[in-house]
């Protein structure tokens, strides 16, 4: 056998190794994205549908809270309130509308970032974005997967590996070092090396700034959604003067306020699992505050359709 | 063989072929016609599930040429599968089979089951693969590597079985011991497979293509053999098999003991790729994917008793008429088939008595 033919053999496998692993990632995708992952392009649930005409696309940015560590992507805020939207204007009701929800928050994902990741994600042109910031002095969750933020494919491409969590989890399971180790193995081929001070600093949500960061992700809402935005107030004691200052910053024509802390029910420790992530029925009581802000600033009104 | 005769072979099939697929009736079932004519119209079809978006080289073809869609997918049906018949023969003539024995196989080909019923449901990338196999196979035998591993890279676009004649050839080189050769054709497999991967990784990453919809992808869940064994009946299962090789079924394995050792060594190592193609697809029309493996086994039985032959592949192809191209030439078909085996044991005994002497 000649080099020549030696050599295409050998790039033709690394070749086909390569791509095998993209098409084994995304098996791993369709096998976590339903219940606690991402999908490939880094946002919860299974990859939407190019947007239709007759349809309102919901979508649910921010960071840890809005994520919703521990429940389905269909349990989490976003397809909460995508229930009560359609229940008003959905195929049943009179406006026969298709409503669509997606969380395109990530874990770990600092205020200061909201804007940057709602540009990431205009393509799936919603029409309204919810803005769920987390609230100040939240330990934010040191998520190296959900999505991969610090992968060199999601970096370059917006492609959110997942195969190397879920064999470093598998191999923990069945108590395999194999897959660990080949988990490790990916992983650390597709990291990206830590900013010096940038994970470390952005460990805690802090005062300073939050307001302006709060501003620029609902500036980005504003381009990137054709309805507006619903900035939702987290449900924390300490959150009243920061909702009057956001209430006189930027509440408009396309803007609304929520304050989840409004509602008695959302501060029960009943309804978080965590501590702070809330439970399904948290997602549903908090969908239940925002739903109202969702329909009107798509134009619903109760009564015939205008 | 020079071009011309293969030219005259082709327009013959071409002719009789046509004139089943006039006659032969459209489906009166759900079809994949919505799914190859919406990639024909649209080029790519945004979030598509159905395995059949991903064959896209035929719909992209014709998508563009004048006429009804109908029309243009039976002439395509029709003209490849021509080709296919012509492809069978000169590979026969390249395994020293002889031009009677060719003959046959390359009728047996072009007017089997998988064949004909082609010209009954047209909106498929199978006339293509049909002539594709024997045509790869034949290039690849002759040491044109190059143009085989192009026309296979191409092809895989059509549908992911342009593939395997190349690896096939991969293997029968090995054993061989022709080592250098089999190392040049495992290069193009690799090429070719390399292609069908980046089509499918594109199609799913920018346009969102899943497999969601297709069994076929289910490799742990039985593919879709489980399924289709699930949805027929014992007797349907065993009906549809049947009528995919019919007397070849009783033909070839006796052929398999007069094959050449060239041809005899492609049948044994075509039986993994067709025991992977029927697991992954519906295996009653999976398996004729390698009809140019079967029928020329089958056509040294068939030479070996011209007459008898001529009988029992003529019996053959008319029972091909009702249960392929679904002609409503009612009780006819049956008929036919059942004289195909009758005569294919006689031709058999015959066969082998004339070895014996």
């Amino acid at each position: 056998m000649t080099l020549g033919l030696l050599s295409a053999l050998v790039v033709e496998i690394l070749a086909v190794v390569s791509l095998l692993t993209i098409v084994a990632d995304q098996v791993a995708h369709t096998h976590v994205e339903k219940l606690g992952g991402v999908n490939i392009w880094g946002y919860r649930g299974p990859v939407l549908h190019q947007k239709r005409s007759d349809e309102v696309r919901i979508a649910v940015a921010g960071g840890d809270l809005a994520f919703g560590w521990g429940v389905a992507a269909s349990e989490a805020l976003a397809p909460s309130i995508r229930e009560l939207v359609s229940r008003k204007v959905g195929r049943t009701g009179q406006y026969d509308r298709l409503v669509t929800g997606v969380t395109i928050a990530a874990q770990g994902l600092p205020p200061s970032d909201y804007a940057s990741w709602i540009d990431r994600f205009a393509y799936l042109r919603p029409d309204v974005i919810c803005v769920v910031a987390d609230p100040v002095g939240h330990v934010l969750v040191q998520s190296a997967f959900l999505p991969a933020r610090h992968s060199r494919a999601f970096r370059m491409f917006g492609y959110s590996p997942i195969l190397a969590l879920v064999l470093q989890e598998k191999g923990t399971l069945v108590r395999s070092s194999l897959l660990r180790v080949a988990g490790d193995a990916l992983a650390a081929a597709d990291s990206v090396p830590a900013e010096p001070d940038g994970d470390h600093a952005a460990a805690i949500v802090r005062a300073t700034d939050y307001a302006s960061s709060v501003g620029a992700a609902v500036r980005a809402g504003l381009r990137a959604a054709t309805g507006g935005v619903v900035i939702v107030v987290s449900p924390s004691s300490d959150n009243r003067n920061l909702k009057a200052g956001i209430a006189s910053s930027f509440v408009g024509e396309r803007v609304r306020l929520v304050h989840l802390g409004d509602d008695p029910r959302m501060l029960a420790a009943t309804l978080r699992l965590d501590g702070f992530s809330f439970s399904a029925a948290g997602h549903a009581a908090a969908a239940e505050n925002i739903a109202p802000a969702v329909l009107d600033l798509i134009g619903f009104h109760e009564g015939p359709p205008r | 063989m020079t071009h011309s005769p293969r030219l005259v072979i082709w327009a013959l099939f071409a002719l009789a072929l046509g004139l089943i697929a006039y006659a032969s009736p459209l489906p009166q079932r759900v079809t994949d016609r919505d799914v190859y004519e919406a990639t024909a119209a649209h080029g790519v079809v945004f979030d598509c599930s159905d395995i059949h978006c991903f064959r896209v080289l035929v719909p992209w073809l014709l998508g563009p040429l004048p006429g009804a869609s109908i029309v243009k997918w039976k002439t395509y049906a029709v003209l490849a599968n021509a080709a296919a018949g012509v492809a069978v023969f000169a590979m026969c003539l390249t395994l020293g089979l002889g031009s009677r024995a060719a003959w046959f196989a390359s009728i047996a080909s072009a007017f089997g089951f998988g064949s004909l019923y082609t010209l009954h449901d047209v909106y498929s990338s199978d006339p293509l693969m049909y002539f594709l196999g024997p045509f790869l196979t034949n290039e690849l035998m002759n040491g044109r590597v190059a143009l085989a591993g192009t026309v296979g890279a191409i092809g895989v676009l059509a549908k992911e079985f342009a593939a395997a004649p190349l690896y096939l050839m991969t293997g029968y080189l090995a054993v061989a011991r022709r080592w250098r050769e089999s190392a040049r054709v495992l290069v193009a497999a690799n090429a070719v497979f390399i292609v069908w991967l980046l089509m499918t990784l594109t199609l799913m990453l920018r346009f969102n293509y899943t497999y969601a919809g297709s069994a076929s992808a289910d490799l742990g869940g039985g593919g879709n053999l489980v399924g289709w064994l699930h949805r027929q009946s014992a007797r349907g299962v065993a009906a549809a098999m049947f009528n995919e090789f019919g007397v070849l079924y009783i033909l070839s394995p006796v052929g398999l003991f007069l094959a050449p050792r060239r041809l005899r060594l492609l049948a044994l190592l075509s039986l993994p790729i067709g025991a992977l193609f029927g697991y992954v697809q519906q295996p009653d029309r999976a398996l004729w994917n390698l009809h140019f493996v079967v029928t020329p086994m089958a056509a040294l039985v068939l030479n070996r008793s011209p007459r008898l032959g001529a009988l029992t592949l003529a019996a053959f192809v008319v029972g091909n008429l009702r249960v392929g191209a679904q002609l409503p030439i009612g009780s006819a078909g049956k008929i036919a088939l059942a004289a195909s085996m009758v005569l294919g044991v006689a031709t058999i005994v015959t066969a082998l008595r004339g070895s014996a002497s």
